[in-house]
């Protein structure tokens, strides 16, 4: 019990973080906002009356969080560090795939996108997710599948 | 160009490639979906497609530095808040510590301070450095803690009650705090259903040390005889209630009423067991104000009981007809 809840969990902080790669565009800042948001989120969570998911709700205190911060970094013009050249390369192919990737997440279809992010980042078995949706473990197995399929056509469409 | 039928077919392996890939498919499936990629390197190609993990991979690995980075920060937060604590308790400390080497010969009153602050840091420090189960070690250490803090002012003070209190303390942190720590302890398999039954055996147990202890300590004459047998009527009322709770399975409604049937014979009897222990006469406590009262009150528990216990009883055989029934008209 408390193990599917802990997977829960982090699925739903990396569902955040996702989210918050496709404003801020940064990994370090993402994580900071991520941290933020449900610092936040614990702190307000008696104003939450359910109106909306709780991802939805998640998200838009992370939307806030998010622009504070490019406001904050415009307003300062802050210049980050800049590694030594190789690191710099090899980080730089890194966080431009992974955000390519969160851009695509972004605007997949449900439930592709819900179920791949449960399985990816909550790593939760394919009953679990099938008892989510009030689905099979095979509907959530192939939905999956569908979903990498997706992600992989439009990562060739942008690469072309 | 392929026509209708291979597309078909086509469209089933599609289908099938994931459970395939995955090794969950049917033996049948396999063989149906092996002879198929031997001819058609459209689906040979979607099954590479299928094995190419390297998006997920990247995304795990993006996931278990954030994590791993989230769940660093908030160990070391508590961590750091944790040691703030303590440094900040090791100041009082100090200046005992400092003062009492100077005044007296020898260490004395400073180890109460010692063992206050032990106590202090049980409920403090001891929950921000302990990574699980929190509830348990903070019962634990707070109530370590205490019983070291009396059994040293006891030591210092000369004093001869310290059993006493120790055998108090524990049944009254184990009352209120057991209930939240017990999902917390480790327990054999066996009994990892039963820890209602082996917290009560624990707080009865510990109620008859300390019937036991006020007896020593006080060693009164007709102590024994008034206190055991009163103590075991109370006692089993409490047990009578539990077992009807835990383990008796009927209507919620009918366990309602009989713990209420049982409060209530109880309310109006038990003045009367006491005094009866305590060698009075009857007619002395009739002449005593207040055994109309708990009759009354009594009666009227027991009674609402009783309309409970029939009420569950017509609610239980309204829903064991209406299932039948429904079985009747559904049979599966």
């Amino acid at each position: 019990m408390s193990l599917d809840f802990e997977r829960l969990y982090r699925a739903y902080y990396m569902q955040v973080y996702s989210y918050v790669m496709t404003i801020v565009k940064d990994a370090a800042q993402a994580e900071e906002v991520t941290q933020d948001t449900f610092v936040r989120a614990m702190q307000s969570r008696s104003a939450y009356r359910g109106e909306a998911s709780e991802i939805t709700w998640l998200c838009a205190i992370a939307k806030n969080a998010a622009f504070s911060i490019l406001k904050r970094a415009s307003r300062t013009e802050e210049l980050k560090d800049v590694p030594d050249e190789n690191q710099f390369e090899d980080r730089l192919a890194d966080e431009v795939s992974t955000l390519m990737i969160h851009m695509i997440l972004h605007d997949m279809p449900e439930p592709y996108k819900e179920v791949f992010q449960l399985r990816v980042f909550g790593e939760l078995s394919f009953a679990k997710i099938g008892r989510i949706f009030e689905k099979t473990e095979s509907w959530a197995r192939v939905t999956y599948h569908r979903a990498r399929l997706k992600i992989q056509e439009r990562m060739e469409d942008y690469e072309k | 160009m392929k026509n209708n039928e291979s597309q078909n077919r086509c469209d089933m392996i599609r289908d099938l490639l994931p459970l395939y890939q995955d090794n969950v498919c049917s033996e049948g499936s396999r063989v149906f979906v092996e002879d198929h990629l031997k001819s058609c390197p459209d689906c040979r190609s979607e099954l590479a497609r299928l094995k190419n993990t390297c998006f997920e991979d990247r995304l795990t690995d993006e996931t278990k530095e954030v994590l791993g980075n989230h769940a660093k920060m908030e160990k070391r937060r508590t961590a750091t808040v944790g040691m703030i604590t303590a440094g900040v308790l090791m100041i009082p400390l100090i200046i005992c510590l400092i003062c009492n080497l100077v005044s007296g010969d020898g260490l004395d009153w400073f180890y109460i301070v010692l063992t206050s602050l032990m106590v202090f840091a049980s409920i403090t420090v001891l929950p921000m450095l302990v990574p699980r189960k929190k509830i348990l070690w903070t019962l634990c250490g707070f109530t370590a803690s205490l019983l070291l803090l009396l059994f040293t002012i006891n030591v210092y003070t000369h004093g001869t009650w310290f059993y006493l209190t120790a055998v108090s303390v524990i049944l009254g942190l184990s009352v209120a705090g057991l209930p939240f720590a017990a999902r917390q302890i480790p327990l054999p398999a066996g009994l990892r259903n039963q820890k209602s039954l082996l917290v009560m055996i624990w707080d009865t147990l510990w109620l008859f040390a300390l019937i036991a202890a006020c007896g020593f300590y006080t060693n009164g004459t007709d102590y024994w005889s008034v206190a055991v047998p009163i103590t075991l009527v109370c006692t089993a009322a409490a047990w009578l209630i539990f077992i009807c709770l835990r383990y008796i399975r009927v209507h919620p409604l009918i366990r309602a009423g009989m713990i209420a049937v049982f409060t209530g014979c109880f309310t109006a009897g038990i003045n009367f067991f006491i005094y009866w222990i305590l060698g009075e006469s009857v007619q002395t406590y009739l002449l005593a104000q207040d055994w109309i009262y708990n009759l009354i009150i009594g009666m009227v528990i027991a009674g609402a009981g009783l309309i409970l216990i029939a009420l569950g009883i017509w609610r239980s055989l309204k829903s064991h007809s209406s299932s039948s029934t429904s079985s009747k008209a559904n049979p599966s």
